[in-house]
């Protein structure tokens, strides 16, 4: 699958971006949804998994963000469940990830997207 | 299509006439009549009225056919079909401006007269269709006009309409009624000119801003004055009025708010007055408990301090008395407090594992006293089957049994009081064990309608009845609403003069199955505290004697500070392993003390238990936020103060080891991947340099926003490595608000990185030439 993953931390990032591409995903990796955007027809993306605090992009600016794409969108955020839960609805998400998570339980969801 | 439509021939051929008869019958329909002349037509088809006509527009006579075609196309709204020899007889733009007409050229066939006649008379259904339908809407519109018309001027609304420069344009009557204007005055007056001085620019920039951003629709609230000058506020409900996409103006619904605006403020007001009035009763019972609390704990420690003395079997029982006593008053200070705290809702029924008959056994103990002094008599029983140990508040039972036996001391001169506790067996399951508590007593009794009031608060049999028995009226309310917390019952049964009955229905969860003495024969054991240099720092002298003693007994070292800038004073001169903390000194009170201790690299992370007097959640939140461990309140048994040192050190011993990364948390999140935890740790240990040097330049700028932001960022990279002590201290400082504990906790996170970094250097290291010797 073409995934999207939005995430400035890069620990985190490095190792999900690599079990992803293990488990035989194209995967692009973006910092911010600015450089994603400029992108984002070119990609044309399966799924998007995205960080929920972003610098310079205020929690409604993203929510509006994804709100435009019709594609499965996972979101994963170390603040509060209460609140990731929220977002997630927010957002439309398929599902969320408390961070950190094992990369394990979002590669099963995309088995069962696929 | 059509079939046995009336077909009218206007046709002076004998020929055409008699092939046309033919052919109509042939395709179904009928012959209404039949014309030769243009005059005769004009006659009959007014009288017949046919379905549709067929005409020759070449007819002999002074009446031409296309004359007659007009006439009766205008006058008898009949469909025509105009016959032609050639097509250069008619002009067609003639027939157009005439009206919709048929066409058909002779020599005349079967199959284009029929498709003619229904095509003519098809569309002139929906010709008429049309004009029908255009008649419906007129009306409908008209209707609809006259309806709205009648709304806007009647509706006690306000709707009007301004121009681009703030014109009225529009008012409907309600508008102008209710300014009180004169209407011709009103249409010369701008919109900004009624409304209130300072409110008018507001206003003004409000619908300029409308018209920048292309808002349709807006609400907006405006105070205006009125012709006598008298204020109103105005709610209202502001649209763009278009023409041809250009805006041209507003049309504005408003509806006078001034009632909602009071209310509002008045709302306001009163909330604001509700809140400053919770935090004085806060504040007071604040004052209160601490006031009471700080000598009774004195009284306590010194009678735990003359247990351990060589005593007689005479002083042994009066110490038993003093000690009974002393507990109960602090059971009536916590009454008070927890009528406030059931009131607010703040208090919380625990469950605990208790022995039932130990707890009414001690409580009889206590009553048995005050009930000889009456000369009453006191007895009790207990069924038999009610398991020892049961799951529950005994706190609360306490507090019910207390206050029940105390009412009914109170109100009996003679005669007896008695309490059963009764398993209820058929209420009973497996989780559960229903009992039910009854208090009987010889004494005044009471009324019926008495009976009603005594759960309500501060409500006693009669006014006389504070001054002849005494109390405040409280013991019975706090009763019944502790009853309710736990989902129980109580109810009376009594009679004037002939005593009193009180039920009450208690559930307890049961406990597995083990023997109190099992729970008894538990040695607590504090050795732990031993040899461990403890600093109390308590301005009560008594107190500071019996703390002394007590943790002297254990083996600790014990160093004393009589107020907060002596201890600071005293952590320059020694080493501490724990600080009990009084809350309120003279000089420095421990609030400001644990927030300097916190800022010392030294002792950021030393166990400090804060010794309150004050249980309110409040004053306990302000402890955690100064930078305390933990609270204990006083007045506290010695095990409650040993264990929570004891558990406080072992806290610290675990964060001193959540300092410690696990490498077995990374892998698990690496999947075992060693390239990809080498890679980890390589980016953790760039990270957490970056991220420091960061902070550390955040902190000297205290922009503490971006600290918190940093704190939230580095979370999930804690969790990751298994530093989850870490991980709940930066979620601590994401979250206050409180610069002091903010600095406190980076004060235990920076001290800590230097040693994370260089574990994780050596677990990278380790793991590399794990890699080139594999090789």
């Amino acid at each position: 699958m073409r995934i999207i993953i939005i995430e400035n931390d890069p620990v985190f990032s490095s190792v999900l971006t690599e079990h992803l591409r293990d488990s035989g995903h194209e995967v692009y990796l973006f910092e911010s949804i600015c450089a994603f955007e400029s992108v984002l027809r070119m990609l044309d993306p399966e799924v998007i998994v995205t960080d929920l605090l972003l610098s310079g992009v205020t929690a409604k600016e993203l929510v509006d963000f994804y709100r435009q794409f019709e594609c499965p969108i996972y979101v994963m955020s170390s603040i509060d469940k209460d609140d990731l839960t929220y977002f997630a609805e927010e957002v439309k998400a398929k599902g969320y990830f408390h961070k950190p998570f094992h990369s394990d339980l979002l590669i099963n969801e995309l088995l069962e997207l696929s | 299509m059509y079939k046995n439509l009336n077909v009218y021939l206007i046709e002076d051929e004998p020929e055409q006439v008699s092939s046309l008869n033919r052919l109509i019958k042939k395709i179904g329909h009928k012959i209404a009549g039949h014309s030769t002349t243009a005059i005769d037509a004009n006659r009959k088809v007014s009288e017949i009225h046919p379905d549709i006509i067929l005409l020759d527009v070449n007819l002999n006579g002074r009446m031409k056919g296309m004359s007659i075609a007009k006439r009766l196309s205008a006058s008898d709204n009949i469909p025509i079909i105009l016959m032609t020899t050639s097509p250069d007889e008619i002009s067609i733009s003639e027939v157009e401006r005439i009206g919709n007409f048929g066409m058909l050229q002779k020599p005349i066939d079967e199959v284009s007269l029929k498709r003619e006649i229904d095509f003519s008379f098809e569309r002139f259904e929906k010709l008429n269709k049309l004009k029908q339908e255009n008649v419906d809407s007129k009306i409908h519109l008209k209707e609809t006009e006259q309806f709205f018309e009648q709304v806007v001027n009647n509706v006690s609304d306000i709707i009007y309409r301004i121009d681009l420069e703030g014109n009225f344009t529009y008012l409907n009557p309600s508008a102008i009624k209710s300014t009180g204007l004169e209407e011709e005055a009103l249409y010369q007056t701008k919109f900004t000119d009624i409304i209130k001085g300072n409110y008018k620019r507001r206003a003004s920039a409000f619908f300029q801003g409308l018209i920048k951003k292309e808002i349709q629709d807006a609400y907006l609230e405006v105070p205006i004055f009125l012709k006598n000058r008298q204020e109103i506020w105005l709610g209202q409900n502001i649209h763009l009025l278009r023409r041809n996409a250009k805006i041209v103006g507003f049309q504005v619904v408003a509806r006078d708010i001034t009632r909602e605006i009071q209310y509002k403020e008045e709302l306001i007001k009163a909330r604001k007055n509700a809140e400053h009035t919770a935090e004085l009763k806060s504040q007071f019972l604040a004052n209160m408990s601490h006031e009471i609390r700080t000598p009774l704990n004195g009284i306590v420690g010194i009678i735990k301090l003359l247990e351990r003395t060589p005593l007689n079997e005479k002083q042994q029982s009066y110490l038993r008395a003093v000690s009974t006593s002393s507990d109960q008053l602090m059971g009536i200070i916590n009454d008070i407090l927890d009528l406030s705290k059931i009131e607010s809702g703040k208090l919380e029924v625990n469950k605990v594992e208790f022995n039932f008959n130990e707890l009414v056994r001690s409580l009889i103990d206590v009553m048995e006293i005050k009930a000889g002094m009456k000369g009453l008599k006191l007895s009790y029983h207990i069924d038999e089957e009610l398991p020892e140990v049961l799951m529950g508040d005994p706190v609360s039972l306490n507090q019910i049994l207390y206050n029940l036996l105390g009412n009914s001391l109170k109100f009996t001169q003679e005669g007896q009081i008695t309490l059963k506790v009764l398993l209820r067996k058929e209420c009973n399951n497996d989780k559960c064990t229903h009992v039910e508590l009854i208090v009987s007593d010889t004494g005044v009794g009471m009324k019926k309608e008495v009976q009603e009031k005594i759960f309500e608060a501060f409500t006693q049999a009669e006014s006389s009845t504070t001054r002849q028995f005494g109390g405040t009226g409280l013991g019975l309310t706090i009763v019944k609403k502790l009853i309710d917390l736990q989902n129980g019952s109580i109810f009376v049964e009594s009679e004037e003069n002939e005593g009193t009955n009180f039920h009450v229905h208690l559930c307890f969860d049961n406990c597995k199955v083990r023997s109190t003495h099992e729970k008894l024969n538990q040695v607590l054991d504090f050795s732990e505290l031993a040899n461990k240099h403890i600093l109390v720092v308590e301005d009560n002298f008594v107190n500071q004697l019996v703390t002394k003693d007590l943790l002297e007994d254990l083996g600790s070292l014990v160093t004393i500070a009589e107020n907060g800038l002596v201890a600071l004073e005293k952590l320059n001169e020694s080493r501490f392993d724990l600080i009990l903390m009084d809350m309120q000194m003279p000089v420095m009170d421990g609030f400001e003390t644990m927030k300097r201790i916190r800022l010392d690299p030294l002792y950021s992370c030393v166990p400090i238990l804060a010794l309150t007097a004050n249980v309110v959640k409040s004053e306990i939140e302000k402890c955690i936020n100064s930078g305390a461990s933990g609270y204990l309140s006083k007045p506290f048994v010695p095990e409650d103060l040993f264990s929570r040192i004891k558990n406080l050190l072992e806290e610290e011993a675990s964060t001193i080891r959540s300092k410690t990364i696990n490498m077995d948390t990374l892998s698990s999140y690496t999947n075992g991947k060693e390239s990809l935890t080498m890679s980890t740790l390589q980016e953790l240990n760039k990270v957490f340099l970056a991220e420091m040097k960061d902070v550390e330049l955040l902190m000297a700028e205290e922009d503490y926003r971006n600290v918190r932001s940093k704190m939230h960022k580095l979370k999930p990279n804690f969790q990751m490595i298994g530093l989850n002590g870490l991980h709940d201290l930066a979620r601590q400082a994401e979250k206050t608000e409180d610069h002091v504990e903010l600095k406190g906790i980076l004060a235990i996170i920076l001290n800590g990185m230097p040693d994370i970094i260089q574990q994780i250097e050596e677990e990278y290291a380790a793991l590399e030439k794990k890699l080139t010797e594999a090789k």
